[in-house]
């Protein structure tokens, strides 16, 4: 876990660690995830409030906003601000 | 737009058993703008797509990469302007995206903007810009040429350190992407 959120940060301009506020761990099956006392620790260091659980093998790694009860895709606005473009476009989903 | 999918979720670690509904985007190959503005309300705004996600979707070998493309190159679902208002206005949003930006979806790169351009690829300083209003410089006091035609890929790769590519053109009698490349330094 420690290793996952290194290299996330490493990696990616648009994670950072407030959205460990809540870890979603997907592909487990039905069975409770054992969480250890290290592992709580060190999520608590970072702000985790939840970390929730579920057997749906399609979600993406990567951040999201939890709105209500969905999972919403996590986008990094910045401004064009040397007038670049003329359009910019929604990021498509693959 | 949207496919939801319910899954059952269970709970380790401090929250009560909830039920979430996972919001997909139903996956597309055509293009469409991003509404937003900038803060300031003097451009647009970028919607920056984690790196983390695009490089999970595909094996690719430019998965997660991020480029913009020149406004003389056709997207699938968006209109094409080469920089002038007439052309923009007299033809509709492209059905098929060029085959040269194809290949790159193809292998996993995510298009974040459309560049400006001078008109038609012509030879145009700022000041000769009319339709629409020429890239900023970066460098120096910001009213330095952006060179052309590809004045905005080359404005945007000399801006943005979160950009991989931006795509230009170039022809052998009008070295339209190293004029503007060394405009930029």
């Amino acid at each position: 876990m420690r290793q996952q959120v290194n290299t996330y940060n490493e990696v990616d301009d648009v994670f950072h660690n407030a959205f460990l506020a809540t870890v979603v761990l997907h592909g487990l099956g039905q069975d409770s995830v054992t969480i250890t006392t290290e592992a709580r620790d060190y999520l608590d260091g970072l702000g985790t409030k939840c970390v929730i659980c579920i057997d749906s093998e399609t979600l993406l790694p990567g951040p999201y906003a939890v709105i209500g009860n969905q999972l919403r895709d996590a986008w990094k606005l910045i401004d064009d601000v040397n007038g670049t473009c003329m359009v910019t476009l929604k990021p498509q989903s693959k | 737009m949207h496919g939801h999918t319910e899954a059952t979720v269970k709970v380790g670690y401090r929250s009560p058993l909830m039920i979430f509904r996972l919001t997909d985007v139903r996956p597309s190959d055509s293009f469409e703008s991003f509404p937003l503005k900038s803060t300031d309300d003097q451009f647009s705004s970028f919607a920056l797509q984690s790196r983390i996600k695009t490089r999970a979707t595909s094996d690719a070998p430019l998965a997660g990469i991020r480029i913009m493309v020149k406004d003389n190159i056709h997207l699938k679902g968006l209109k094409t302007s080469v920089g002038n208002k007439a052309f923009y206005d007299t033809f509709p949003e492209r059905r098929e995206s060029a085959i040269c930006i194809q290949k790159l979806i193809d292998n996993g790169v995510a298009i974040v903007g459309k560049t400006k351009m001078s008109s038609f690829a012509n030879w145009e300083e700022p000041i000769e810009y009319i339709d629409y209003q020429a890239p900023w410089n970066p460098r120096a006091d910001k009213y330095q040429s952006p060179g052309g035609s590809s004045s905005g890929s080359a404005a945007a790769v000399s801006t943005y350190d979160w950009l991989d590519v931006a795509i230009g053109t170039d022809s052998e009698l009008n070295p339209l992407i190293s004029r503007s490349g060394a405009c930029y330094g």
